[in-house]
């Protein structure tokens, strides 16, 4: 039936239609033909459609070469947004920022060189300093840390010295040694006495 | 029939009489014979639920683990600036090895005196390369480099020394150089580019961010100074301790910093049907065409 | 592996679970938004998990690797070893590398080559005897080199 239609179609067209039994629509007909078939559609119309007929079928197509460059309109649009800087000024822009890195760079070295030949006298200063801490620290601390570890060895445990107890113990601890040393002295005393009680 | 007629004790006692000696071992059960209640394997065990109903069963998201009810086993780590976090401006480029490049000329799939570019290697099309996730042409690396033969005249966007060193010792010339996104696109495929009938574009300088890299003699710079790099090509002949050839190999005229095609200039329309190239007529099309620009500088 | 309730709840407090498939079923603290796959609005395509992406990074022979869990806690009051250990990246398991590649997208998934990358020499892992091909026969963990047999390869490249 789809024949028969066809055929009542094309024989009022040409010979050419008769002979073709591709049964191709008319566009691609020319297509295949290696023509350029018509504008059809609305999208054809349209800007990047129209590049791309230039670009397949070249001035035959019917679109002239002005059509493809952007408009003056969007050139200065481009220039208006300034996206891109021109290649001089990034250049120098480059130059510019790489000139300060640099400079940075060797005045950090310099200061660096400067600060290494200081660095024995402030690293002998700084030892010095050191040194003097921990005998001022002796000297005023000495006396209280000795007698802190003679109590503490006198009663066997450890004790706070900022306890009270440790003031009464230090009093007791005191006290026992003066007797000790009392005893001791009559004792010697006493051994003088035999001595010349012996002779 | 006598057998039927006997009786089981009677059976029983012609058993014994006719056994030999009856020990303890014949007086126990038979294997089965005393049974408490059965007892299901585990692997039917089916208490209550089935295996098919748990694999059936909506699992909880990825990553999340029983027994941390508060965040995914993902975030159990600290982030990391230097894993991620510049993914949207680096620039990532194909590699392209001296051996491949080498293999690549001896099979004849590129053309050794003819100038080597992004076009010629993509129209090998062994290469892919998609300038919209950020893939911005080829990196020469050195694998290869102690035999490479051909004297080329290649550019590339980027290069290793030992590369570099490889071409110009057998005779060749390399140049870096930075195409953009529009660039490069029509680069990769020339035909596709022209038959969408664009202009040929310009190509635009590298941004400040890395202009400094191809204004670099040392890496052969198409921005620097030909006599600075003729000096470096001396310099790393001298350091790397080969000889130069004495006469110039490449002698063909360099694109110029703008040109994306060899011989094409900016701004020209080529129609491949009518084999022809268009120039522009209009002055503001010529000015904005020659106009020598840097790209934007987040690209 | 399925299997809930009393017995699951009691080794995970004695042990930290190392799979991690196991089923967290019963877990009513997982919040509603983490239970869907987020699309762009855009695009239409799916989201890489940020979270990942933030933590993780996925080295070119397909593993990935994540620093130190509690790395930036608490340092002052941790001992020289674990100062000089907890810098230290630390590697994924199979397991884990799998479910990471299910959260992001196949640009991640993609061998990528930057030029002075300090990852590059982690790139490459040697003496693995896992297929050095996937089932369709794509290189796993090296890149395809153009034209070259792989004993030509394995002369000049050394990544595989």
């Amino acid at each position: 039936m789809w024949r028969g239609l066809i055929r009542r179609l094309s024989t009022n067209s040409e010979q050419i239609a008769k002979v073709d039994v591709s049964y191709l629509r008319p566009r691609h007909r020319i297509l295949a033909a290696g023509g350029v078939p018509p504008v059809e559609f609305d999208y054809e119309r349209e800007r990047a459609a129209r590049r791309e007929r230039f670009g397949k079928f070249g001035l035959a197509s019917g679109v002239s070469v002005e059509e493809l460059y952007p408009t003056v309109e969007e050139i200065e649009e481009e220039y208006a947004i300034g996206l891109f800087k021109e290649l001089n000024e990034v250049k120098q822009e480059y130059l510019e920022l790489k000139k300060k890195q640099d400079e940075a760079h060797k005045n950090r070295l310099a200061e660096l060189e400067k600060n290494l030949k200081k660095y024995p006298a402030a690293l002998e200063k700084y030892e010095a300093s050191l040194v003097k801490q921990e005998k001022l620290k002796d000297e005023k601390e000495i006396a209280l840390e000795k007698r802190i570890r003679e109590i503490q060895e006198y009663f066997g445990y450890w004790m706070d010295p900022k306890d009270p107890r440790f003031e009464v113990m230090l009093e007791q601890k005191e006290a026992e040694e003066k007797k000790a040393v009392k005893l001791a002295k009559r004792e010697e005393v006493q051994k003088k006495r035999y001595a010349e009680v012996v002779q | 029939m006598s057998q039927a007629l006997r009786s089981a004790k009677e059976r029983a006692l012609q058993i014994v009489e006719q056994a030999s000696k009856i020990r303890i071992q014949d007086a126990r059960d038979n294997l089965g014979a005393r049974t408490s209640g059965r007892q299901v394997r585990k692997a039917n065990n089916q208490m209550g639920h089935t295996q098919g109903a748990l694999e059936r069963a909506a699992k909880p998201p990825l990553g999340w683990i029983w027994g941390d009810f508060f965040r995914p086993w993902q975030r159990m780590f600290p982030g990391e600036k230097h894993f991620n976090a510049d993914i949207n401006v680096r620039r990532e480029y194909i590699p392209l090895s001296l051996i491949e490049l080498t293999r690549l000329i001896d099979l004849g799939w590129i053309d050794p005196s003819k100038p080597i570019d992004i076009s010629t290697l993509c129209r090998t099309q062994k290469f892919q390369i998609n300038p919209n996730i950020r893939q911005y042409g080829f990196d020469l690396t050195e694998e290869g480099a102690d035999s490479f033969p051909y004297a080329i005249d290649i550019e590339v966007q980027y290069a290793t020394q030992s590369a570099i060193a490889a071409v110009e010792k057998a005779g060749g010339r390399i140049r870096t150089s930075y195409y953009d996104v529009n660039a490069l696109e029509a680069a990769i495929d020339p035909k596709k580019w022209f038959e969408k009938g664009n202009v040929v574009p310009q190509r635009k300088a590298p941004p400040k961010t890395l202009i400094g890299y191809y204004m670099d003699a040392k890496n052969r710079g198409y921005l620097a100074d030909e006599s600075d790099i003729e000096n470096n090509r001396i310099n790393l002949a001298n350091i790397r301790g080969y000889k130069l050839p004495d006469h110039e190999m490449v002698t063909e005229p360099l694109k110029t910093v703008d040109q994306v095609f060899h011989g094409i200039p900016a701004g020209s329309v080529i129609s491949l049907a009518d084999k022809k190239l268009y120039s522009p007529t209009n002055e503001i099309h010529r000015e904005y065409y020659s106009k020598q620009v840097a790209d934007k500088q987040y690209s | 592996m399925f299997k809930i309730g009393l017995q699951t709840a009691q080794t995970s407090l004695t042990r930290t679970p190392a799979v991690l498939s196991s089923s967290a079923r019963g877990i009513a603290n997982i919040p509603a938004h983490e239970y869907h796959i987020r699309f762009d609005q855009q695009s239409g395509r799916k989201r890489p998990a940020q979270d990942v992406l933030d933590r993780f990074k996925r080295l070119n022979n397909g593993m990935w690797i994540h620093a130190h869990a509690g790395k930036n806690k608490l340092r002052y009051m941790k001992d020289d070893k674990w100062q000089k250990t907890s810098l230290y990246y630390e590697t994924c398991t199979k397991e884990q590398c799998q479910m990471l590649d299910k959260l992001v997208t196949p640009f991640w998934l993609r061998p990528k080559h930057y030029p002075n990358d300090p990852y590059q020499a982690y790139n490459v892992r040697h003496g693995i005897d896992s297929p050095r091909v996937d089932d369709k026969g794509r290189f796993v963990r090296e890149r395809r080199k153009v034209l070259l047999d792989d004993s030509t390869s394995s002369r000049y490249f050394n990544d595989c």
